[in-house]
């Protein structure tokens, strides 16, 4: 639908990093709207594969309140994007960190629910496919999500980053602060565990 | 050396490696043949590439997550709610505090309050500022049954320049120790009465004892000139230094005071000179005074106790009175006179 130009609001079209944190820091509070609304898609897509999409939001709340808190700080050196996930990262661990500390006191550990059953939003890749076919691609889906959150954090991590999220090897190696050798080793022995995990 | 090189064989780890850099893209142009010709030569690396490729497709094609319905909207409203105030502006500058370090720092500063206040004493300057205050935000008027108007206490032991007037007796008071001087001003009011048999009770008196200070406070501040001053309700008290303490932990302080039907329009134009008379002693005195207001006779009165220190009748002689506007000719007036 053509939305009226008189409609549109400022705070739904993006200008681009470098405005809007600039219009933010000149004390414009629309800048950060706007942040929040170009970015809170891409930081939630990876906080659900971090976490799980139950705990996403709360992850992604939390991550734009860091951002908010530290935009001041914000260099330009790495994108705003990078930045972000990197908040966002350490958002995910600590999350993980308290649920698992939660789960040790209730004594429930955590179940393959959450893994086996669709996300939201999950819908099926082809429309033209049969029931079966849509119910076998979404079985594979949960199957390889399943198998990506049982790698091991810091492969998961590097995975996630470089094959769903579309990260360069440098950018990983910002989020992650390790060297980029690490990053491409985390990346291979990543990808070989979910290979023998799928095979 | 052999055209045709023989393949370089890996460990499973390096193999791994560059196959998953060789999907990125990212491996320089020899090794990339290197890896090639391997592929070519080995049917099992080969398929290790294979299988590795399948997964980085199947993870390329996985959809991403969406996001629950308005989330951003959401957050925006949540921001907004989490960055108001004091301490979310401090934040966005930089000083963030987790809640535990806020309230370690209040209990500090709680601390250090409370150590303060405890180890140091109270400075007279304060003590007597904070009742002046007091008096300028609420003047206070004496009930209408107290008998004590128009009284001055003076202390047994005054130096010899004479008696202060009053404003010069309020001067003097920061210089006497703040503690005893309060207490003097705060012990005289009950003492008067339990001398006199007509305090109520000490709890009243207690009630009282500030508001009539800071009456006293008030009137020398508003009034330079207070030596006719006719208003009744403002009950003259100059406490100028630590009086002796009295028997139970009153202090009782010479004085003279009006009393019987003249305390209503008379009252002591300046403080009585009771300084080097010892007592204990307490009389009543009839006094004639003429129309300047100045004593010209003085008749003890039937009652008391204790000896009458010898020269207390020249110092009565030397007193004058201040009548209201209603009584401005000569006449008579009734005090008591008290010397602990």
């Amino acid at each position: 639908m053509i939305m009226p130009a008189s409609f549109r609001s400022e705070a739904h079209e993006w200008p681009g990093d470098e405005k809007a944190v600039a219009r933010f820091l000149g004390g414009d509070p629309t800048g950060f709207e706007q942040i929040v609304r170009h970015y809170s898609g891409m930081v939630y897509a990876l906080a659900a594969r971090l976490v799980g999409p139950w705990e996403a939001e709360e992850v992604v709340q939390e991550t734009f309140l860091r951002a908010w808190r530290g935009l001041e700080s914000f260099r330009g050196d790495a994108s705003l994007k990078t930045w972000l996930y990197t908040i966002a990262l350490n958002r995910a661990r600590a999350r993980q960190g308290t649920l698992a500390r939660m789960r040790k006191v209730f004594s429930s550990p955590r179940t393959n629910a959450e893994d086996d059953q669709p996300w939201p939003g999950d819908e099926a890749p082809d429309p033209s496919a049969s029931p079966e076919e849509q119910a076998v691609e979404l079985e594979q889906r949960a199957i390889l999500r399943k198998a990506i959150r049982n790698l091991p954090e810091e492969f998961r991590h590097a995975v996630v980053l470089r094959d769903l999220e579309g990260l360069s090897y440098d950018d990983i190696a910002r989020v992650l602060n390790v060297p980029i050798g690490t990053v491409r080793s985390r990346i291979a022995r990543g990808r070989a565990a979910l290979v023998e995990e799928l095979s | 050396m052999s055209a045709n090189p023989q393949p370089r064989s890996f460990v499973t780890g390096d193999l791994d490696l560059l196959i998953s850099r060789s999907l990125d893209g990212d491996l320089p142009g020899e090794e990339e043949r290197e890896l090639q010709s391997l592929l070519a030569a080995d049917p099992a690396a080969r398929a290790r590439y294979e299988a590795m490729a399948r997964v980085v497709g199947r993870l390329e094609e996985l959809p991403d997550p969406e996001p629950p319905f308005a989330m951003s909207t959401r957050i925006n409203s949540q921001l907004e709610d989490d960055t108001k105030g004091f301490t979310a502006s401090l934040q966005r500058f930089g000083f963030y505090f987790r809640p535990a370090t806020v309230g370690v720092i209040a209990a500090g500063i709680a601390a250090v309050t409370i150590s303060y206040s405890v180890m140091s004493p109270p400075k007279p300057d304060a003590t007597i500022a904070a009742v002046s205050e007091q008096a300028k935000a609420q003047p206070a008027a004496v009930p209408e049954d107290d008998g004590r108007v128009n009284a001055y206490f003076a202390e047994p032991e005054r130096k010899k320049d004479g008696p202060a007037p009053a404003r010069e007796t309020s001067a003097a008071v920061p210089d006497a120790p703040a503690p005893a001087a309060a207490r003097a001003r705060s012990a005289a009011p009950l003492a008067d009465a339990l001398a006199e048999g007509r305090a109520d009770d000490e709890k009243k008196l207690n009630r009282q004892e500030p508001t009539l200070v800071a009456s006293s406070e008030a009137s020398l501040a508003k009034n330079e000139d207070l030596a006719f001053a006719p208003e009744r309700d403002a009950a003259f008290r100059a406490a100028a230094a630590p009086a002796p303490q009295a028997a139970g932990g009153l202090r009782a302080v010479a004085s003279v005071q009006v009393v019987g039907p003249s305390t209503g329009t008379l009252r002591l134009a300046a403080p009585a000179r009771l300084d080097g008379l010892s007592g204990p002693f307490e009389g009543s005195y009839r006094l004639d005074f003429d129309g300047a207001g100045r004593v010209t006779r003085v008749v003890r009165l039937a009652g008391g106790s204790g000896s009458e220190p010898s020269g207390l009748s020249e110092r009565l002689k030397d007193l004058s009175f201040a009548p209201g506007e209603a009584a401005r000719a000569a006449g008579t007036v009734d005090v008591k006179v008290r010397l602990p």
